[in-house]
């Protein structure tokens, strides 16, 4: 059953195109993984379907719904729904971590301070981290920061998780634990992953369907097995990292 | 034709920088009406904003009053007008310079934290989490801020008055040879109860004019850490200039 769909989805910066007529739809409960060069757009696609960018073109629909254009107090609804990992994490400074965990908590739902406590704490054990409640996100690592924040955003049980570059920066054991995390969630929650990833080692590992993005525009989509045989020119390169194919490359190209 | 065109776009700038600080301002005060209110980050940033401001700002208007009055001491006695001097001093402080005073340290210090805090939630996407969340940062954030500031001015204001002509008695009663007693009776019989609250009002409004300031720049930071630190400066300059001018056609109203 389909969960999202986007429709010729188009959005440019001063006429430059960054997302290109982009239609796309995603299943429920599926790990979907969209890769791309750094500067491809993956990061603006993530923000355009999650309403901080508006599209100037294209439809949104979300669970049978078009959201497009939907007013500021359709959107505190329907973002209940949906979550998102951000690169950096974006664990709010100010805030420690149980302020940080609960902060869904003591927005949207009216609960005694005893039952936050509990929950933040459930919370904390499911991305594998306990008795870290008073510390300030500065205090932590990257690693640890990042499954704070993916705490953070299932607190209301998201139906929808969003992740850009969830692995990127962090060493091979950490990203494997936030992996294992995902895959998890995707399971037990019943949380459909949208990724947007350049990895591809991991990006294969984990994903039931993956699309490749380039210059704005979708140029593969496959499920996970046909990968490996895909006569995709685009899929291929961008598999075996070569200079040679379609993606053109250039030497001073910046990350 | 380079001038004129350099001329024309920094006018032009500044025509699009009037309107959007105008427009961020009605934003902020719709959500200012809008339920949920909260008040456990208004108490914090008063908290805040009395730590940073109260003692430098009374510290200010202190020492003001105790300088003012020797200046307008020796200035007067030349012509034996030296009993004019407790209300030219009160008159003064009340009506113009405890509020500027204390607007331009509270510009210079919280109108510098706002931006900087805000800034920085602002290119580590701690804004779009929180959108993402459900919830208006403009509500969550800028709300909060400018009641505080409001309120705190109005305090700080208040108590800038006392003390700076409690400086000028000071100094005037002991190191002049201004009498005690008419000295407190010259300064009640020509403040009014208008004065008080022209003062106050000027306060509140510099208070309004430096969270709006703050929280604006702050929102619309580019360029990240670097961008936070340039904004941070020119929101304080924005600030300052701001309720100089404010003041000047406040006092045409006014009086
Ligand atoms: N708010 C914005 N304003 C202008 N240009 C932007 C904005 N956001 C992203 N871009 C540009 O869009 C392109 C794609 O960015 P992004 O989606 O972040 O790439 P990535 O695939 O690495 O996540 C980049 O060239 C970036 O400079
Ligand atoms: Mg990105």
């Amino acid at each position: 059953m389909e969960i999202l769909r986007v429709e010729n989805l188009s959005k440019a910066f001063k006429k430059f195109k960054v997302i290109d007529d982009i239609s796309l739809s995603f299943e429920k409960n599926e790990i979907f993984t969209l890769m791309g060069q750094s500067g491809t757009g993956k990061s603006v696609f993530l923000k355009l379907v999650l309403g901080l960018l508006k599209p100037d073109r294209g439809r949104i629909i979300f669970q049978g719904e078009d959201i497009t254009h939907a007013s500021d107090q359709a959107w505190i609804e329907i973002r209940k729904e949906m979550g998102m990992l951000f690169q950096n994490g974006a664990l709010f400074d100010s805030l420690n971590v149980f302020e940080n965990v609960s902060f869904l908590l003591t927005e949207h739902l009216n609960i005694s301070h005893e039952e936050k406590v509990e929950r933040v704490y459930k919370l904390l054990m499911e991305v594998g981290l306990k008795g870290i409640e008073e510390l300030y996100p500065s205090e932590l690592s990257g690693g640890m920061q990042k499954r704070v924040a993916l705490a953070r955003t299932i607190a209301l049980n998201p139906a929808l998780l969003f992740y850009d570059e969830p692995i990127t920066g962090l060493d091979p054991i950490t990203a494997a634990v936030i992996i294992r995390l995902i895959r998890e969630l995707n399971k037990k929650n019943k949380i459909t992953s949208i990724i947007v990833s350049h990895s591809i080692k991991t990006s294969l590992e984990i994903s039931d369907r993956l699309g490749l993005l380039y210059r704005g525009k979708l140029v593969a989509l496959e499920e996970a097995e046909d990968i490996k045989n895909s006569k995709n020119k685009y899929l291929k390169q961008f598999i075996e990292g070569s200079t040679k194919g379609p993606i053109e490359v250039f030497l001073e190209e910046t990350v | 034709m380079g001038i004129l065109k350099l001329f024309y776009e920094r006018f032009f700038n500044l025509f699009e920088q009037v309107g959007n600080i105008t427009l961020f301002t009605a934003d902020t005060f719709k959500w200012l009406f809008k339920k949920p209110f909260r008040r456990q980050l208004v108490v914090e940033q008063m908290e805040k904003i009395g730590i940073q401001t109260l003692p430098v700002a009374l510290l200010t208007s202190a020492f003001t009053g105790m300088i003012f009055i020797v200046q307008l001491y020796f200035s007067l006695k030349e012509f034996d007008l030296e009993p004019l001097c407790p209300r030219s001093l009160g008159l003064t402080l009340i009506r113009e310079l405890a509020p500027i005073l204390s607007g331009l340290v509270m510009a210079g210090r919280v109108g510098a934290a706002i931006t900087a805090e805000i800034g920085t939630m602002k290119v580590t996407n701690q804004l779009d989490a929180i959108t993402i969340m459900g919830i208006n940062p403009v509500q969550y954030l800028s709300v909060p801020r400018l009641i505080a500031t409001s309120l705190a001015m109005f305090g700080i204001v208040v108590m800038a008055n006392f003390v700076g002509i409690l400086g000028g008695y000071l100094v005037g009663t002991t190191l002049l040879d201004l009498n005690k007693a008419t000295f407190i009776a010259e300064t009640l019989k020509y403040i009014e109860l208008k004065d008080f609250f022209a003062s106050a009002g000027k306060g509140i409004f510099f208070g309004m004019i430096i969270s709006m300031i703050g929280c604006w720049r702050g929102f619309y930071v580019k360029g990240g850490s670097k961008g936070v630190g340039k904004a941070t400066m020119e929101s304080v300059v924005i600030s300052m200039i701001l309720i100089l001018a404010a003041d000047y056609v406040l006092n045409l109203i006014i009086w």
